[in-house]
């Protein structure tokens, strides 16, 4: 432990990097897996035969691929925008802020979504959507819309509140004090500073929205099969390397919208 | 009267939380800041300055009172709408602006044509000699720059009245010193109020025409720093600022000179005359350790002779701490000059004397 | 005197009438989305069965009776519903067991990162992120290829002489388990850095100086001073694992339900609305007996370190 060469080291602990060596190799070797016969010339999930672009054809030719992923966008946009919109006005309603009888129990209720498990949320909207679509006749793709925005609202809040809270609140304070009424304290002052907070929640709802396989799949009316639950019910059937493909192309996405909020986080912390 | 008065402060109070928890910050001041005049809010933090600075500057609204700008009443008005800007103790400059940004910041707010900001803000970055930074941002200023432009940004729009809330507190003590002088300037050059608020005493005395000693959200005295210091309204204001003796004494009778006062352990010296003490009286004498004479024991009767139980040297001067009797000393701080003839040891007897003039009775 | 009281009164009501309109629309579309609904499923519960799915406006408590027993279709007797029993036993075990995995993986992990240097530490960090963002369904499906007979796992031993017959690890028990694991890790890894970022070294090296040992160390200084991080992460870990769906019904097969499982069969195949209504808000039970735990844990926990 302490060699002549160097000191002793108090962060040294026997085996732990042993252990986390082997969780890293554990968490990455089924994607690298995935990925990599994605790429496979064959029909075999298991057996390599030689390097190919052809399943990402075959998934691109499917219309019921197109159609789910076109849909999961759509989704995820509209209710990751949603989300933000209204938990960036929460936010300011819960931050900087004498405490008033409610609050907690406000912050408690936002965050509510995130206790309950997704299969109960998701019979429960299937229950009450289901009355609603008999009452209304409506059955559009609002359901989904709102039932994302629903538990996307939580995440995007998040690091929008973290924001508002390590904001000097003299900063506005300030611009009140030189003639700025508080909607334009709001517009040219808290706005701009608070617009990474705001942009990595909606990245993050963006992200949960696209990735939700299981109040969607209580929610859908028929026809209404974004990526996740498409892909879901191809599995269970069994599967072809053009599951791989899709699951690449997706994981692609999903790096990508965590590496813009990883940098945009990180730009913050530099700024302070 | 109101025109003279740039900021009228009547029987103010304000109360933070409710119930038991209540808290009284301000407890019925009353105050007058003249047009022009550099005015200090002094006081230990907790005191109450700084919320009776929010108060002024609209942050928060009074319990009870009024407070008055020239002649009109603002105890309502809120703070995008007075005519009063402030110096925030953090600066609170704009994070995602420029220095010329920050300083129009007000200029734009008040709805002024762009032709009239440009010319105002190049005029403010001229006073506080910051033309050469105009474009960069607030975050790639240093300390003493970040206070100018803070500075600058609050008189942009020519207020009555300018709020400094503590600005100097960040910097290091040679800045802080230049800033002082940088703040008389500015202050001359633009004939602004200045309503300063700080708990340094020695930058109080400096920088002010008048000072408002508080404590406990009360307002304890009001004056220039002569007053304050050569003739404190209690014991407080006395410890406070400076420093301070504090003798409790007996009036055991008149001499020609003024009052004859006794110790408790019996020793006897004479203090100034007053009409409120007469023979029997028990009060606090006050002297500053400056006022203090002190000579080796000679042996001669008559006077306060005492021990010196300490001594600490401080460069220009010298303290000495002399005990007199039983529970009652005497801080002694002389001047070190090297024509003085004696050195003095800790054990040492010394004669004390304590000039009528530099006595004053307190109230507790 | 001035009206100066009734201006703070009012000042203060309108901001709070303000800070409701500014929020209203967040708490309603949760309220609408996510947490009213639950009190319909409580309410149909209690409820007879339709035929084709949905309910009978009927009252009844079948539903609850059948969570826990089944009726005898030829005597009427009640007894103990075995299939029901075995299925909230297994999701409590493997939730349990997930957790207990998630901590002897994660806690060497987040010491790891924790004690790289600053720069580093972030790209680790990332590495730990970027599953925590890809979909589940995906890190699951990506398990399966490894595990199934013909997968990774099976070929390498096969190839390397170990095994002649490939082993049957898929639709087990040990598959959920292994899925669950592989899907919920950072969720505990995430929580045990953020309380071991905050761990102060000097407190190890005062250890150290006082003669213990690096086991001791970690038994006695590190671990009670991390444990609310674990702690949370244990809750963030078991909640999902409970109410697991995608993981069972990929790894565990028709044979290895979970309660998600047995929840969603009931609004599916099995058209009984309010037994799957009264399984899951016996889920929901269970989760809050776990959540209150942890809020008395981590109010006790807040109290200590005053």
């Amino acid at each position: 432990m302490a060699d002549r060469s160097g000191n002793f080291d108090v962060r040294h602990q026997g085996g732990f990097t042993l252990i986390a060596a082997f969780t890293f190799f554990a968490l990455y070797l089924p994607i690298a897996v995935l990925v990599v016969f994605a790429f496979n010339g064959g029909d075999s999930i298991s057996d390599w035969q030689g390097l190919s672009l052809h399943w990402f054809y075959e998934a691109a030719r499917d219309d019921r691929v197109i159609d789910a992923a076109i849909r999961s966008f759509v989704l995820a946009v509209s209710a990751g925008g949603i989300a933000t919109l209204t938990a960036t006005l929460a936010a300011i309603a819960t931050t900087r802020t004498a405490p008033y009888r409610g609050l907690s129990a406000k912050y408690a209720f936002i965050n509510l979504p995130l206790m309950v498990p997704e299969i109960v949320t998701g019979v429960a909207l299937l229950i009450f959507f289901s009355r609603v679509k008999m009452w209304t006749g409506y059955s559009g793709l609002g359901y989904l819309i709102a039932a994302h925005a629903a538990f996307c609202i939580p995440f995007a809040y998040l690091p929008i509140r973290a924001r508002l809270e390590s904001m000097d609140d003299s900063l506005e304070r300030a611009a009140a004090d030189l003639y700025a009424t508080p909607f334009r304290a709001f517009r040219y002052v808290t706005l701009p500073l608070l617009w990474p907070g705001v942009l990595a929640g909606f990245m993050l709802a963006f992200v949960i929205s696209l990735d939700d396989v299981v109040i969607t799949e209580f929610v859908k009316s028929g026809g209404q099969d974004t990526l996740p639950t498409y892909m879901l019910g191809q599995i269970r059937r069994g599967t072809t390397p053009a599951m791989n493909a899709i699951s690449t192309i997706f994981l692609l996405f999903s790096v990508l919208a965590v590496t813009i909020m990883f940098l945009v986080d990180g730009k913050r912390a530099k700024a302070q | 009267m109101a025109p003279n008065n740039a900021v009228e402060i009547w029987r103010v109070t304000k109360i933070y939380g409710s119930g038991d928890g209540a808290v009284t910050a301000v407890n019925d001041v009353t105050l007058n800041i003249g047009t022009n005049e550099f005015f200090t809010l002094l006081g230990p933090s907790g005191c109450g300055k700084t919320s009776l600075l929010r108060l002024i500057a609209g942050f928060e609204y009074p319990a009870s009172g009024d407070i008055i700008l020239d002649g009109e009443t603002i105890t309502a008005t809120p703070p995008y709408k007075r005519p009063i800007n402030t110096v925030f103790q953090s600066y609170a400059l704009f994070p995602h602006m420029t220095v010329a940004e920050n300083i129009g910041f007000g200029l734009k707010m008040l709805d002024l044509p762009k032709a009239e900001i440009e010319p105002r803000v190049a005029e403010m970055l001229r006073l506080v000699r910051m033309e050469a930074l105009a474009s960069r941002p607030v975050s790639k200023l240093s300390g003493g720059q970040q206070q100018r432009v803070a500075l600058a940004r609050a008189l942009a729009p020519c207020p009555k009245v300018l709020l400094l809330d503590e600005p100097l507190s960040a910097l290091d003590y040679k800045l802080r010193k230049e800033m002082q002088v940088e703040l008389k300037r500015l202050q001359a050059e633009t004939g602004v109020t200045f309503i300063f608020v700080t708990h340094d005493q020695e930058e109080a005395l400096t920088m002010s025409d008048r000072i408002a000693v508080m404590s406990g959200g009360k307002l304890l005295q009001v004056g220039g720093p002569r007053e304050i210091y050569n003739h404190p309204a209690n014991r407080f204001v006395a410890s406070f600022i400076g420093e301070a003796n504090f003798l409790d004494v007996t009036v055991t009778g008149e001499t020609g000179e003024g009052l004859s006062l006794a110790l408790a352990s019996g020793e006897t010296f004479t203090g100034p005359a007053s009409d409120e003490l007469s023979a029997g009286a028990k009060v606090t004498a006050m002297i500053r350790p400056e006022h203090v004479r002190l000579q080796p024991a000679s042996g001669e009767a008559g006077g306060l002779t005492g021990t010196i139980e300490n001594i600490a040297y401080i460069g220009t001067d010298t303290y000495y701490h002399v005990v007199i009797s039983q529970g009652q000393a005497l801080s002694v701080r002389l001047q070190n000059r090297p024509e003085d003839g004696f050195t003095l040891e800790t054990g040492d007897r010394v004669s004390l004397s304590l000039p009528v003039s530099a006595l004053r009775y307190l109230k507790d | 005197m001035s009206a100066a009281p009734d201006l703070i009164t009012l000042n203060h009501r309108r901001d709070i009438r303000n800070r409701w309109l500014l929020s209203l629309p967040a708490l309603l579309i949760i309220l609408l989305a996510a947490t009213g609904p639950l009190l319909i499923v409580l309410i149909y519960s209690f409820l007879t069965p339709g035929d084709y799915g949905d309910v009978k406006w009927l009252f009844s408590t079948d539903a609850w009776v059948n969570v826990l027993f089944q009726r005898d279709i030829f005597d009427d007797t009640l007894s103990l519903a075995d299939a029901h029993i075995s299925i909230f036993l297994r999701s409590i075990n493997l939730s349990v067991m997930t957790t207990i995995a998630t901590v002897v993986f994660g806690f060497p992990t987040a010491w790891f990162i924790a004690t790289r240097p600053a720069r580093t530490r972030e790209l680790w960090l990332f590495l730990i992120t970027i599953p925590f963002w890809t979909n589940i369904l995906i890190r699951t499906f990506a398990m399966l290829e490894v595990i199934r007979n013909e997968g990774l796992v099976n070929m390498l031993l096969i190839k390397a002489g170990i095994i002649n017959a490939p082993i049957q690890m898929l639709f087990t028990d040990g598959a959920v388990l292994a899925g669950m694991v592989y899907v919920y890790l950072p969720m505990m890894v995430l929580p045990v850095y953020a309380s071991l970022e905050k761990l102060d070294f000097r407190l190890v090296e005062a250890a150290y100086d006082l003669y213990a040992t690096p086991f001791r160390v970690l038994t006695k200084v590190i671990l009670p001073i991390v444990k609310p991080g674990v702690v949370a992460g244990s809750i963030l870990v078991f909640i999902p694992s409970l109410g697991a769906y995608v993981s069972p019904s990929i790894l565990g097969g028709g044979k290895n339900l979970m309660i998600g499982n047995l929840i969603g069969l009931q609004f599916g195949q099995g058209r009984n609305w309010p037994l799957g209504s009264a399984l899951s808000i016996s889920l929901m039970i269970v989760v809050m007996i776990a959540l209150l735990a942890y809020v008395r844990y981590a109010g006790k926990g807040a109290n200590a370190h005053g």
